[in-house]
């Protein structure tokens, strides 16, 4: 199908096969192109599902916290697509279960800084500063 | 969602569908796309090859990845992601 009104999904290059729970879209490094947040949940599959019950002792699947949290990944835009940025590290260590992400001026000065809302523990801000080339996490 | 991906200015919808546990399996289930129209929604699912289960899936998020001027969208889930564009 061709022409304006259609849409279709595509093969790309966002190789990612782990749980995703959410991403957004927006320009984190200044560079006046779409860049790519995508927030990850826990480490949780058929194969690390550990046995858990409720109080009744009816089996169930593990709370949150039984499992380890997955970094997030960004992926730089290149205004025809996006990339893997080449140091994931810059983003990682954010331990935490996200279920949702916002990109959005928070702090006002300008540019989009990331705030995520997480699954039994607290949400964090990370405070971008694009012109810097740094960030931090509040 | 709501988003208008053909700029008609009618808004369109878009479900991530989630899934199940099944038959010892993480199975998705088939999202759907209503594209807005004058008349209504009309379900183009098929048209847009995302009634095909790829994941689970969760989310969704809206931007133009590539600069068309058009807005894109990428689903999130279990396993994998799935982007949505408008054909070159």
């Amino acid at each position: 199908m061709t022409g304006r009104s259609s849409i279709v999904t595509v093969e790309s290059n966002l190789d990612d096969s782990l749980w995703s729970s959410s991403a957004g879209w927006g320009d984190l490094n200044g560079d006046g192109t779409l860049d790519l947040y995508v927030a990850h949940y826990v480490n949780w599959s058929l194969e690390n599902n550990p046995p858990c019950a409720t109080t009744g002792s009816r089996p169930d699947v593990c709370p949150p916290r039984r499992f380890d949290p997955l970094d997030d990944v960004v992926y730089f835009g290149s205004g025809e697509g996006v990339v893997r940025q080449p140091d994931e590290r810059m983003w990682s260590g954010f331990w935490r279960q996200r279920l949702g992400v916002l990109l959005v001026d928070v702090d006002g000065d300008a540019d989009l800084d990331v705030y995520v809302a997480n699954d039994t523990t607290n949400n964090f801000f990370i405070s971008t500063m694009a012109a810097e080339g740094s960030k931090s996490r509040v | 969602m709501f988003w208008d991906y053909d700029r008609d200015s009618y808004p369109d919808m878009l479900f991530p569908a989630g899934g199940k546990l099944a038959d010892k399996r993480v199975q998705g289930l088939p999202s759907r796309l209503l594209r807005g129209t004058s008349q209504g929604y009309r379900d183009v699912s098929g048209e847009a090859g995302i009634d095909v289960v790829r994941h689970y899936s969760h989310g969704c998020a809206v931007g133009d990845v590539d600069n068309d001027g058009f807005p894109d969208a990428l689903i999130t889930g279990f396993g994998g992601l799935t982007a949505l564009e408008k054909p070159g």
